[in-house]
């Protein structure tokens, strides 16, 4: 029994894996050599394709990816958070109105409301920046939803009277109590805004037009492209941003699976 | 306690009052950037001219102290960073702010830009795959009046049908003339067709049915192995373009008239074996240059640089080019814009002027980069220039550019490019793999497919 699920998973793993390998492996060659075959032994070209990256200016571009992903996992997080708890754990007035347009506005597409975003920044002076790309998971109705629904289900209503009869503050209790009760959840909603805003192409191509101010993958669709398409750069670029995505998600595949599966069976 | 509750939801209408005004506000004030220019009536000359009354010289009817910043959009760095420091030069005080856009999202980039009142660039880009698409936005500026002045006549006689938009006026200059022929490997046309030379293979090949049936021959004597032309989209454009007539009339277009000789041809071709099995521009056609398993390939001025040398690196002395039977045909192009709303057009048409038409610029812009402007005094004033050749005409053994303008141009027409040009082109690129791979598709059931794929991304119009 254990040969079998061992070699299902190693199958598995192997599928999965196969075209990160690739990736990298066409990182190694010639643009025009990607194609004669399938590549799976690494060629001669790798640096090369290195220098046609870091020609560029790439390092800017890989910090500025950071910066934005960061802070976008940060303030994501923090809202979401927020609005969890308020909708999750206290009564007020339109509070199921509350909870309905956040699903309401989980269901119309982003792409809807881009160019009333782009407005709305370039009237607050943040056209162009980074704060452009990073502010629109300031109002993240998908990661209220999720945090409305763990904290209904994680916090027992119990502890949190508990604390207020012990005279802890509202924002104590927020900081020293649920917090430290919903770390999954965090981690969880912490790696999707950090994938998601990483992997972004649609907003930053709307709201920046400075290439100083470039994420990695408008830099990737802007390097060497004219006519010809230089996949050998491209994926070394692509293989050197893929790199802190995976170490978060290794880092945090614990608590990240276990976000992600809580709630799913009660208690 | 309900104090508190009435308090919070004070807070959240407040927040949401302030938003909704935010973005109200900016509705409101993205028509700042009115036409503040109108310029006085420049002569358009050849060269620098020093005015009269001595004030600073003109180059193209633009004081070369002209101050102000301009914002371009191109998608070729190698261009930008060669033409920006010469053009500074000339004109050292406007600064160009340049932004490096993939020219597939160019459209989109654009567009969000408009409607959201954001930055738009003065000097605008128009590819011919979004060309029609572009000219119809109605943002570009008619380069026939002020401050401009630029005259339709001073262009190549085939150009202004596809620089004008469908009200007729002029809005952009040729980046690089595109006439078109077909390279092909010398080595295969030596031992299939028997000769190399291009005008032996002209006569061999006068028209397309002869040419089909040698291709049968090519295919036989190869053994399956080698084919006239790489792609189906590839004898599309060749076939489509040297039957270049207007087909769209307001919301009105001819398919059937427009597409039914090309078609005949083309699905003739397919049916004889002689298309290879490659999509245009995918991985496996870029390495078919090298691979040498077709002979022939669509070619315009810019395809030695962007498909012989950069799929071919070693190919020198392997390649040759010929116009193609029946005709030459122009391929892809990008016309040079002036946005409407510019702050700065004067800024705008002097980069323009500089980079594309002058002779200032084409000592940097032709010599180096191999771009052809579309003007005929070019070609008249600087046929020592064509003369000498280019880097890149080691890998034909001939010289390109005078091939390209003695022998293409002539036959070369244009046709006005509509938002419709763009929607039928994506239908087609939607559809061919499906027609190369299926044989039993005939050109009637091709083109009944052709005119639904239009008809569902072009509902209002009449598609005939």
């Amino acid at each position: 029994m254990k040969v079998v699920k061992w070699t299902f998973l190693s199958l598995v793993t192997l599928v999965s894996l196969f075209p990160f390998y690739v990736m990298l492996m066409m990182s190694t060659y010639y643009s025009e050599d990607i194609f004669k075959g399938l590549p799976l032994i690494p060629s001669d070209y790798m640096l090369e394709n290195m220098k046609t990256v870091f020609k560029t200016n790439f390092v800017q571009v890989y910090f500025n990816s950071m910066i934005v992903s960061i802070s976008a996992a940060f303030i994501g997080v923090f809202t979401a958070t927020l609005i969890g708890y308020a909708v999750a754990k206290y009564q007020f007035k339109l509070r199921s109105f509350l909870r309905y347009f956040i699903i309401i506005t989980m269901m119309v597409p982003s792409q809807v409301g881009l160019i009333g975003y782009v407005i709305e920044m370039r009237t607050l002076g943040f056209g162009n920046t980074l704060l452009s790309v990073i502010l629109i998971w300031s109002a993240w109705s998908f990661g209220a939803f999720f945090m409305v629904q763990f904290i209904k289900d994680t916090v027992p209503n119990e502890v949190i009277e508990c604390a207020r009869i012990d005279g802890a503050s509202e924002p104590r209790i927020f900081f020293n109590i649920v917090i430290p009760l919903i770390k999954p959840g965090l981690a969880t909603l912490a790696t999707l805004v950090f994938l998601w805003s990483w992997n972004n192409y649609l907003l930053p191509l709307v709201t920046i037009n400075n290439s100083d101010n470039y994420t990695i993958p408008l830099f990737v669709s802007t390097l060497g492209f004219v006519h010809r398409t230089d996949y050998g750069a491209r994926m070394a670029a692509l293989g050197l941003s893929t790199l802190p995505v995976l170490i978060i998600f290794l880092f945090g595949s614990r608590s990240f699976i276990k976000g992600i599966t809580s709630g799913a069976v009660k208690g | 306690m309900k104090n508190k509750r009435l308090k919070k939801s004070g807070v959240t209408l407040l927040v949401l009052a302030m938003m909704i005004t935010a973005i109200l506000a900016g509705c409101a004030k993205s028509d700042s950037a009115a036409n503040r220019n109108t310029g006085e009536p420049p002569s358009v000359s050849g060269g620098t001219s020093v005015n009269t009354e001595g004030e600073a010289p003109t180059l193209g009817g633009v004081p070369t102290n002209i101050e102000g910043e301009i914002i371009v959009w191109d998608w070729d760095e190698a261009f930008l960073t060669a033409m920006v420091p010469e053009f500074n030069k000339t004109f050292p005080n406007v600064k160009v702010k340049y932004t490096v856009v993939n020219n597939n999202d160019y459209m989109q980039k654009l567009q969000s830009g408009i409607a959201s009142g954001s930055e738009v660039p003065d000097v605008i880009l128009g590819e011919m795959n979004f060309r029609g698409q572009l000219f119809d936005l109605d943002v570009l500026d008619n380069l026939e009046q002020a401050p401009y002045h630029f005259s339709k006549d001073q262009l190549l006689d085939y150009l202004p049908p596809l620089l004008s938009n469908t009200k007729g006026e002029l809005v952009g200059v040729d980046q690089s003339i595109t006439p078109a022929g077909l390279g092909y490997r010398r080595d295969l046309a030596k031992e299939y067709l028997g000769t190399d030379d291009p005008s032996e293979l002209s006569k061999l090949l006068p028209d397309w049915n002869t040419f089909t049936q040698k291709g049968v021959e090519v295919k036989e004597k190869s053994g399956g192995a080698v084919t006239m032309i790489a792609s189906f989209d590839d004898a599309y454009r060749v076939l489509k373009g040297q039957t270049e007539q207007p087909y769209i009339n307001g919301s009105t277009i001819d398919l059937t008239e427009r597409m039914k000789a090309p078609f005949e041809k083309l699905f003739t071709m397919r049916d004889a074996g002689i298309l290879g099995k490659y999509e245009g521009y995918t991985p496996g056609w870029n390495a078919s240059f090298a691979k040498g398993d077709n002979i022939f390939y669509p070619m315009a001025p810019w395809s030695p640089k962007w498909n012989v040398q950069a799929n071919d690196p070693d190919g020198i002395g392997r390649w040759g080019l010929m116009a193609a039977p029946e005709g030459g045909f122009t391929y892809g192009g990008t016309s040079v814009s002036v946005y409407k709303n510019s702050k700065n057009k004067e800024a705008a048409w002097a980069y323009i002027y500089f980079c594309y038409l002058s002779t200032e610029g084409m000592e940097t812009n032709y010599k180096k980069l191999g771009n052809m402007p579309g003007i005929k005094s070019f070609f008249e004033e600087h046929r020592d220039w064509l003369e000498a050749g280019t880097e890149l005409d080691q890998f034909f053994n001939q010289n390109l550019s005078l091939t390209f303008y003695d022998d293409i141009v002539p036959e070369v027409t244009g046709s006005t490019q509509t938002k419709y040009d763009s929607i039928v082109q994506t239908a087609f690129n939607s559809l061919f793999p499906l027609w190369m791979k299926d044989t039993s598709i005939g050109v009637d059931g091709a083109l009944e497919q052709f005119k639904e794929a239009v008809k569902n991304q072009a509902p209002e119009a009449t598609i005939n």
